[in-house]
């Protein structure tokens, strides 16, 4: 039986051109930007200082002229793999990982910054870990209102719970205060209602959900099905094969953008 | 299978990732290994090659004459012979051990000690090999020679006592078949002489002679037959012959009176004629005596026997009588002839009907004595062809051993050097730690391959991404595998130097 998905596996494989994952070249960005629609209401400058070079560094996050260039060149490469499958078009994403400890706000993360390296792309990172032991952003300093408070509670203005984190056209929506006691409570319908206030406040926002493990978490098996695609996150060395399989089995195939294997670590004195 | 550079990757990161895990095995295997290398013991062997010839010139000249013992076989029983206990305790004796100042379980494990460290090996058809490793080279090497004179002794020995007892076997064999021939020939011999009649060829003669005889039986039973019509004949003339001799009588008188007229007549003729009146009264007598003579008998004519009887009547019975008695006798005679013959013939024909039987009986005797006869032959011959290979035997011409190569004085030990123990050892260590890693990653089943990832479950892998360490990790991540590298080539180099001085023999451990 698995010999028989695998050569199924396969043959799907070669229907689609495999997607580029070392460097993107410059006219594949081009054509991308053809089909770009130039947001008419940007994020308005909120006056916060951007974040140095030195900080992003500290912080992980994706910056022009990093001294690694694999790991620039490979979160570069999921931004195109995600625009060329969106066409351009403002999207909803979702990043989930097979297992906790995969990293997956890392390139939840740097996949918003990526985006939102392109002048003519915006884009929003929601945090939905509702738990409060998952841990935080490096780059937040302060939480506030966020996802929780507007879904459940008063906050109406989806403009309040958008954060500036000093990078240009990238917001943050944190998880939000209380955000653990409505655990049970998220719905589909509600994700929608959020996903549309953003979009009637803003056109063109890529909206990158970053979600603990789908196959162990409902919150993220909602997002699943709400947004237009999923991003799968495994760690090198810490996902097993059978923990890639569950979390298959929670996204429709035709959602899944692809797997990212994170954090393959490096051999010493930069050794192929 | 060729290996996928790839496929070592994930080996290597985990290698740098745990930079103690290999550092404490490749130390430790070196530490072991310096170890080894210095208290493996020295062991010293000494081999001496006996060379086993077995085509010599006396082969093929006496081919099918004699039996040469084979080399085969010979190679076979050098183990054997070689663990024997006279060997042993010879090699043990040599050693000065000596089976009256130890137990006797002592001796016997001072035996089997001697007989593990023996190697008998057949390298090639001919060529034997007899090994003796010992702690001690010159035990090594004096031990090889005590075993390989002795196993060349042994061979010596033990072929010839073959031969020998070969020799005895078919000796005995001999003997034994001598004293059957004897017994079988001594009963032909018997047989022969009680049934001398059934010679071969038996059977015709007697059949020839129960053929005559009866020939002979029905002359004589014809002839008895005659003597008996005759001896009745006889008897009825006798009883007859007094009635007719009156008539006789007459009938003679009267002719004999013719007959005396006539021979008157006759003599008067001569001197007269017819007319002459004596004549013609003669002639009247006759005639009358003639008439008298036809009216008494007719005109019947006489038989001739009564005209040779005619003279006397008396002198007839007699001669009848005597013919009547001669043929009496002649009967009694036959018939005793025929009685005797009889008997003859039932005998013969008695021997006639026993003579299958008696053939069959001599049948018998032969066979045996033939197939005794043949065997014994035989076995005379096979006798002086183990008389010939006991006499090759003896004079150390048929299987020719000899020392090819003599036993000598081990002068480096055998097994392996220090050196290589020490290199096996360092490799050891540098590639055992990385064989456990690849065996954990096979076994722990995690991702490590983004190929292995899309093969797996026919998703696109879109990017494999680096782990990201900021400048400090890295730096800590650098600095810790250089500090157990050096410690790794620092205890490459302690062991080193201490191997090669120990060696030097500088330090002595």
């Amino acid at each position: 039986m698995k010999l028989i998905e695998q050569a199924i596996g396969k043959h799907r494989n070669s229907d689609k051109p495999k997607q580029p994952r070392q460097a993107v070249r410059r006219s594949d960005i081009n054509k991308i930007r053809k089909h770009v629609v130039v947001p008419t209401n940007q994020f308005d400058d909120t006056g916060l200082p951007l974040l140095t070079e030195q900080e992003l560094e500290e912080k992980r996050i994706l910056r022009p002229g990093m001294k690694d260039s694999h790991v620039e060149n490979s979160l570069v490469s999921l931004r195109t793999a995600l625009l060329r499958r969106s066409e351009g078009k403002p999207a909803t994403v979702l990043v989930t990982a097979c297992d906790s400890g995969c990293g997956n706000r890392f390139i939840s993360t740097n996949l918003a910054a990526a985006i939102a390296r392109d002048e003519h792309l915006s884009s929003i990172l929601v945090d939905s870990h509702l738990r409060a032991d998952n841990g935080r952003y490096e780059f937040l300093t302060d939480q506030g209102v966020g996802l929780s408070d507007f879904i459940f509670g008063d906050v109406r203005n989806v403009q309040d719970i958008l954060q500036p984190v000093g990078i240009e056209r990238m917001r943050l929506i944190p998880s939000g205060s209380n955000a653990q006691q409505h655990l049970g409570f998220l719905t589909s319908a509600k994700i929608n209602t959020m996903i549309g206030a953003i979009r009637d406040a803003y056109s063109g926002p890529t909206i990158v959900f970053d979600a603990p493990p789908v196959a162990t978490t409902p919150t993220a098996r909602i997002l699943a099905d709400e947004c237009d695609f999923v991003i799968l996150v495994a760690g090198y060395g810490e996902t097993s094969n059978q923990s890639v399989a569950a979390s298959l089995d929670h996204i429709a195939p035709e959602k899944l953008l692809g797997i990212v294997l994170n954090k393959e670590p490096k051999l010493p004195f930069g050794a192929g | 299978m060729i290996i996928d550079l790839k496929d070592l990757r994930p080996i290597a990161v985990s290698a740098a990732k745990h930079p103690t895990f290999m550092a404490l095995g490749f130390c430790s295997a070196c530490l072991l290994a310096l170890a080894a290398s210095i208290f493996w013991p020295r062991v010293y062997t000494s081999d001496a090659a006996i060379f086993v010839e077995q085509k010599n010139i006396l082969g093929p000249l006496m081919e099918g004459a004699a039996v040469q013992t084979g080399v085969n076989e010979q190679s076979r029983l050098a183990g054997d012979i070689l663990s024997s206990r006279r060997i042993i305790s010879k090699v043990l004796e040599a050693q000065g051990i000596k089976p009256e100042d130890r137990s006797a379980v002592e001796f016997e494990q001072a035996m089997d000690n001697i007989r593990d460290r023996i190697q008998v090996s057949v390298e090639s058809p001919n060529l034997i090999s007899i090994e003796y490793s010992d702690k001690d080279a010159q035990r090594a090497y004096l031990t090889t020679k005590i075993l390989s004179e002795s196993f060349m002794a042994e061979s010596a020995e033990s072929k010839m006592e073959e031969s020998n007892s070969a020799y005895q076997f078919i000796d005995n064999q001999v003997k034994e078949y001598e004293n059957k021939l004897r017994v079988s020939e001594e009963k032909l011999k018997n047989f022969n002489s009680e049934n001398q009649a059934v010679a071969p060829g038996a059977e015709g003669q007697i059949r020839s002679r129960i053929t005559s005889l009866e020939e002979q039986i029905s002359d004589i039973e014809q002839n008895l037959r005659e003597a008996r019509i005759r001896e009745a004949g006889l008897r009825d003339q006798l009883s007859g012959e007094n009635k007719t001799a009156e008539k006789v009588a007459v009938t003679n008188s009267l002719q004999v009176q013719i007959d005396t007229l006539q021979e008157e007549l006759n003599s008067l003729r001569l001197n007269y004629h017819d007319e002459y009146p004596t004549i013609v009264h003669v002639k009247e007598q006759i005639a009358s005596l003639k008439a008298q003579m036809k009216a008494e008998y007719g005109d019947q004519p006489r038989l001739p026997t009564e005209v040779s009887v005619v003279d006397s009547t008396g002198t007839t019975t007699a001669l009848l009588q005597q013919n009547y008695y001669e043929t009496k006798l002649q009967i009694a005679t036959l018939t005793s002839r025929l009685e005797d013959k009889l008997s003859v013939l039932a005998t013969e024909q008695t021997r006639m009907r026993n003579i299958p039987a008696i053939e069959l009986q001599l049948k018998e005797i032969n066979r045996e004595y033939n197939v005794n006869q043949t065997i014994y032959s035989d076995l005379l011959r096979r006798r002086e062809i183990a008389r010939v290979s006991m006499n090759v035997d003896r004079e150390q011409q048929g299987l020719t051993l000899r020392v090819q190569e003599a036993a000598y004085l081990p002068l480096t030990p055998g097994g392996p050097r220090s050196y290589q123990i020490l290199a096996a050892g360092l490799l050891f260590g540098l590639f055992a730690p990385l064989g456990l890693i690849f065996l954990y990653h096979r076994v722990d089943g995690k991702i490590r391959h983004a190929d292995h990832l899309a093969e797996e479950f026919g998703v696109p892998v879109i990017s494999t991404v680096p782990q990201m360490l900021s400048t400090k990790e890295a730096r800590r991540t650098t600095a810790n595998i250089v500090l157990h590298s050096t410690i790794m080539i620092l205890t490459l180099i302690g062991v080193v130097t201490v191997a090669v001085l120990n060696s030097m023999g500088v330090i002595s451990l």
